[in-house]
């Protein structure tokens, strides 16, 4: 088993904080850290942690992203492109690329994955879980479009706008894994079993409905938003 | 062909080898390594608990705060209200929406129809400018999607305003520029396109430029001068001005609209409890609602 990186999960039960320590500021502002005590040595031994749960993030992302293009190339006319890079990783724990399917002219969508917990999205957890991983594609064409792929997929989707997960009219969240440490109350998570899990879900968008996505964009090739 | 090999040759080539292998790293070096790994912030178990503890802590002090401030709450504050002005529109994170409302609240030519002159704008500015008032602020123009040069295709700039302020005797001539992202991500060197065209258009003016995002991320494109800004922030700017607005024609849509900002945009419950995933973000809101009337009433004691 390979850790998900103790760092990472911790960060994750514990986003708000995390957020709060972590987050770059202008130059000449201050951090409220009210009510918080020893908050220099909290601060730096904080953003030492949001530094490593950084790496540890960007290497998760990067083998599912692997892993899904995989998927998609497997299909013999699935293509990615626009993948985001590790810098983007890093910054955004969010990994997206375009997959085009060269058997249908104008025919793509976005996939990709993230990592998340509460307060960034409006889900509730499990006590003992800390978060979820997030894989998920997009089509151009708002909600109207999202109706139809919903369609498509035949309704094993987790959820859409509303849900909680995502906010984008043509997004949809394709599944909400738990990210639960094992044993309970510790910050081990195995992060293979994870990654499978991402990946098994993109499989179940066999060529059949890749390419019936690609048709319904291409069908209303609306342009993407500004 | 076949050769067995001196005894001579194969001596060599183990010295050569020895030489190309990497050297195994001295005592000292591992010693002084350890010293200084010891003394850094790593993620051991201890300091994760550590911070832990300080967590749980820093919630609760957090919580109660947020649980006494919130009953103290005017019935019109927007965190108490239920409506959403482009929820009911099922364009609660329309970006189009939120930039042309922007605009508008902006926008002291729109004075006869929200009645809110200059407020919001002045509040603003203030924020960029790092002042609490101007002596003086003159709004030459606000305009939402504006072309760039004209053409749409080049780009549109979400919301542009130009003027002038004064303040202790300094004079400045300025230009807005705000580009808001709600769902989407910038296009391909957008905020680089508008820079050049900032560039070509401000003759000397001081420019603003906001990037207006639900998480405050920094942008991927553009000059180091865009100032990052969450929706949260800039409900929290136009707060501070908010109960001066009471009495104007466009209060209660201001109060929708700031509503809507925080429930749709930042994901904030409708009704609100102490023990929300966030009380961080809620206790720095209600900390500006906090400093705003305590500014009123000094204002109103000095009066």
């Amino acid at each position: 088993m390979t850790s998900l990186g103790k760092p990472l999960v911790f960060y994750l039960k514990y986003m708000a904080e995390m957020n709060r320590l972590c987050a770059d500021l202008e130059d000449d502002e201050e951090r409220d850290l009210t009510g918080l005590k020893n908050r220099e040595q909290v601060l730096e031994m904080a953003r030492s942690v949001g530094d490593a749960a950084c790496e540890k993030m960007a290497d998760y992302l990067e083998i599912c992203a692997k892993g899904i293009e995989d998927h998609f190339t497997g299909l013999g006319f699935g293509t990615l492109c626009e993948k985001t890079k590790r810098s983007f990783l890093l910054r955004n724990w969010y990994w997206r690329a375009r997959v085009n399917v060269s058997s249908v002219p104008g025919g793509w969508f976005t996939c990709g994955a993230w990592v998340t917990a509460p307060p960034e999205v409006s889900v509730a957890l499990a006590p003992d879980v800390c978060g979820v991983a997030v894989p998920w594609i997009s089509t151009s064409g708002g909600r109207k479009t999202a109706d139809e792929v919903w369609k498509i997929l035949g309704g094993w989707a987790h959820s859409r706008r509303g849900g909680g997960l995502v906010d984008d009219s043509g997004m949809i969240a394709l599944a909400c894994i738990p990210i639960k440490p094992e044993p309970a109350g510790s910050l081990d998570v195995d992060r293979d079993q994870l990654i499978a899990e991402v990946i098994k879900t993109f499989a179940r968008i066999g060529a059949e409905q890749t390419t019936a996505i690609a048709r319904l964009v291409a069908g209303h090739s609306e342009p993407d938003e500004g | 062909m076949s050769a067995s090999l001196s005894p001579t040759f194969l001596d060599d080539l183990a010295q050569v080898h020895a030489t190309l292998r990497p050297q195994s790293l001295s005592a000292p070096f591992l010693s002084d390594l350890e010293t200084i790994y010891a003394t850094l912030p790593v993620a051991s178990d201890a300091n994760l608990l550590f911070l832990a503890n300080h967590f749980h802590e820093w919630r609760r002090v957090t919580r109660e705060f947020v649980g006494t401030h919130l009953a103290k709450l005017s019935d019109d504050d927007p965190l108490l209200c239920p409506i959403s002005l482009f929820r009911t529109m099922d364009s609660g994170r329309l970006e189009v929406a939120h930039t042309r409302t922007l605009a508008w609240l902006l926008d002291p030519g729109k004075n006869e129809e929200h009645g809110f002159g200059d407020a919001l704008l002045a509040a603003l500015l203030g924020h960029l400018a790092d002042r609490d008032h101007f002596d003086r602020l003159q709004v030459m123009a606000v305009w939402c999607e504006r072309s760039l040069d004209g053409a749409a295709e080049k780009g549109r700039l979400d919301v542009l305003a130009e003027g002038e302020w004064e303040c202790a005797g300094e004079r400045v001539h300025w230009m807005l520029v705000i580009e808001a992202k709600v769902d989407a991500w910038e296009g391909e060197g957008q905020l680089d396109k508008y820079d050049e065209w900032l560039s070509a258009h401000a003759a000397g003016r001081e420019i603003y430029r906001i990037f207006l995002t639900p998480d405050r991320r920094p942008p991927e494109t553009g000059c180091d001068d865009w100032t990052a800004l969450s929706f949260l922030q800039l409900v929290q700017i136009f707060r501070k001005v908010y109960p001066k607005l009471k009495h104007a024609p466009g209060f209660h849509f201001l109060r929708f609209y700031l509503a809507g900002v925080l429930q749709d945009i930042c994901g904030w419950p409708k009704k609100l409890t102490a023990d929300t995933p966030d009380p961080y973000a809620v206790a720095s809101y209600l900390k500006t609602v906090h400093d705003s009337e305590s500014q009123e009433a000094s204002h109103d004691v000095a009066r």
